[in-house]
């Protein structure tokens, strides 16, 4: 006697829902059913997958009466089903729990595109955020020199309207004479400006376009400190940060709004886009102080006049904060490590032959 | 798992409600906001999950989440008559159809059902999701892909849409049956699709793509009007939503004048 197994008996003359039973196999490889009414005998049932899901396994056979079939749904009776049955039907149990199997898996997989498709912004989002860097700069490597410089008249069609900007003169002169050098090998074409404006600011436009301000010549003791802060801004230009910077914001309004699903450019796209400039513009600078004090040395200026300049604005930073270090918090860090840098250096230094005092009487008075 | 063993009556022919009868002591489980009357004596308890769940905490946070996953509430409404003798309850069903009583033992413990169909049933019934693992029926079946599973042995209350047809399936036997029909089926029924064999027919016969199919042994319900349906056409047709009141069939009403002008504004 081998082991019964539970399950659902449907045929013609038993109530529509079915009704339970059990059955086994017998030694002759039938299956053998008892219910409440009787028993049943199917020499050779059809067997496969069925019911909802492909879940249960039906064993189904024909008669002169109509069509019968025994259903099994429970794990427990499928397992003793399957390890009573006879040789000559594993085959085809093996495909019906191959079909069901089948059927799970494919839920399975239809489950994670789904959850992968609905992730997928956000996956995109973390990756833009741990390799925005890269990204950023990948891009703008593509960006040629010629798109930066139109760029940069743009910026500076833009800056014309805000301040009056000085082409030419002993000042506009000067700035070229110190700044020349440290441009050597660049692929820009350096424009130097002088603003007429009284705070202590220089910046960089894409596409070397250099604008000083009044102020700063003015407060500078000596041609050494001005070199020092071109060079930091020199250092801006060529590293084209203020593309990489763009590109970043650029990128990550677009994918916030695909992960948002809010194409019109929200609060929230503005706020993440400033985040990611605060934290790039810190990296930045860093890397413009390192690379502005590489400038200065290959062109043998005295590297100590950009930390005395740079104390001097962390000093100035007290009353009004210039905004050439807004954005720097860590200036007495960035001061700190220049000076351990600058101590490190040696080297006869070549005099910058400017003469600063008439300069300063040349600026158009404040 | 003793199951309450509640007394019924259906009042109505196409709006329905069903009145249950609670002994001292039984209770009855209604989907929320079901429930239309009550007597005195029948205390309302409001119970986190189906009210079958005895795993604590977490077993009843699972019920409750399963349950928001087929876009009921989080809470079930439990009925229970604390008063001396028999008392009734009634729940009506949420739109023009039919409720189906099934008793759960007589089908083997277990039904399938589309979401939303619940309406109440005796304590003890424990109300599951089922999800539809074939993709294709799934996406096609009109059915999505999660329905509602009651396991238990006692009453249970489902209502359809329309007029309620219950059809017994041979083993073998197959019913092709209009995407969104399928209200219940045992879970012995494969419940698959088809498609309609034609490309003319997928595109101008206004049945869709697919057929569902339910192939037995077994017992299934469909109904003849699922609610989307209905609403569509009264979306169609309500002045509200850019639709015409045309088709009333009276001569001078908005039914030909109206439909000749064009407009009833």
């Amino acid at each position: 006697m081998m082991d019964a197994f539970a399950g659902r008996l449907f045929g013609p003359d038993l109530p529509g829902a079915g009704v339970e039973a059990t059955a086994r196999w017998d030694d002759g490889g039938r299956l053998r059913i008892i219910h409440g009414g009787g028993e049943m005998t199917a020499a050779e049932p059809q067997i496969a997958a069925a019911g909802f899901n492909a879940a249960g396994l039906s064993l189904s056979w024909e008669d002169e009466a109509g069509s019968h079939a025994f259903f099994v749904e429970t794990e427990g009776a499928r397992a003793a089903c399957l390890a009573a049955a006879p040789a000559q039907h594993a085959a085809r149990l093996a495909a019906a729990t191959g079909q069901r199997r089948r059927v799970e898996r494919s839920f399975r997989l239809g489950w994670a595109v789904l959850l992968l498709l609905l992730l997928l912004p956000l996956l995109a989002l973390g990756a833009f955020f741990l390799a925005r860097d890269d990204l950023a700069g990948w891009v703008v490597r593509h960006i040629p020199y010629e798109q930066e410089a139109r760029l940069g008249d743009l910026t500076l069609a833009q800056t014309r309207l805000q301040m009056q900007l000085a082409e030419s003169g002993p000042a506009v002169e000067a700035v070229r004479a110190i700044g020349e050098p440290l441009t050597a090998g660049s692929p820009h074409r350096y424009r130097w400006f002088v603003a007429d404006r009284p705070d202590l600011n220089a910046f960089a436009a894409p596409g070397g376009v250099v604008v000083v301000h009044a102020g700063l010549l003015r407060s500078a003791d000596n041609a050494e400190e001005i070199a020092g802060v071109l060079a930091h801004e020199i250092a801006h230009a060529e590293l084209r940060h203020s593309l990489k910077t763009m590109v970043k914001g650029m990128g990550l309004r677009a994918l916030v709004a695909v992960a948002l699903g809010d194409f019109s450019g929200t609060a929230l796209a503005e706020a993440a886009k400033n985040l990611t400039e605060l934290g790039f513009s810190r990296e930045a600078e860093r890397e413009a102080d390192r690379d502005g004090l590489r400038r200065l040395v290959t062109a043998r200026i005295d590297p100590a006049g950009m930390v005395h300049f740079f104390e001097k604005l962390a000093k100035h930073q007290g009353a009004a904060p210039p905004a050439l270090l807004s954005t720097h918090p860590a200036i007495e860090e960035r001061i700190a490590e220049l000076r351990r840098e600058v101590a490190d250096l040696s080297g006869n230094w070549l005099p910058l032959a400017i003469d600063l005092t008439a300069v300063k009487a040349a600026l158009p008075t404040p | 798992m003793g199951m309450d063993v509640v007394d019924y009556e259906i009042f109505g022919t196409e709006m329905q409600y069903v009145e249950i009868e609670l002994d001292p002591g039984e209770a009855a489980v209604g989907e929320a906001g079901a429930m239309m009357y009550m007597q005195d004596g029948v205390q309302m308890d409001t119970v986190f999950g189906d009210g079958s769940q005895q795993g604590g905490f977490f077993g009843k946070l699972l019920g409750a989440g399963k349950r928001l996953i087929t876009g009921e509430g989080l809470f079930t409404t439990i009925f229970h008559n604390e008063g001396k003798g028999k008392r009734r309850v009634a729940f009506a069903s949420p739109y023009p159809g039919k409720i189906l009583p099934v008793k759960l033992d007589e089908i083997g413990g277990t039904l399938i059902c589309q979401k939303d169909a619940f309406l109440c049933a005796a304590k003890g019934v424990s109300l599951g999701i089922a999800f539809q693992k074939k993709l294709g029926t799934g996406l096609f079946g009109g059915e999505g892909f999660i329905m509602q599973k009651l396991d238990g042995d006692g009453m249970a209350f489902v209502h359809a849409g329309g007029t309620l047809m219950e059809k017994v399936l041979a083993p073998g036997e197959t019913l092709r049956v209009d995407t969104g029909c399928v209200v219940a089926f045992q879970p012995t029924v494969d419940f698959d699709i088809q498609y309609v064999g034609k490309i003319k027919s997928a595109i101008f016969s206004g049945e869709g793509l697919f057929f569902a199919t339910l192939r037995g042994p077994g017992k299934v319900w469909l109904q003849s009007l699922p609610l989307s349906r209905l609403a569509n056409r009264i979306i169609a047709s309500a002045p509200a939503a850019g639709g015409r009141s045309t088709g009333e069939g009276s001569l001078l009403g908005a039914g030909l004048l109206g439909g000749l002008l064009g407009s009833d504004e």
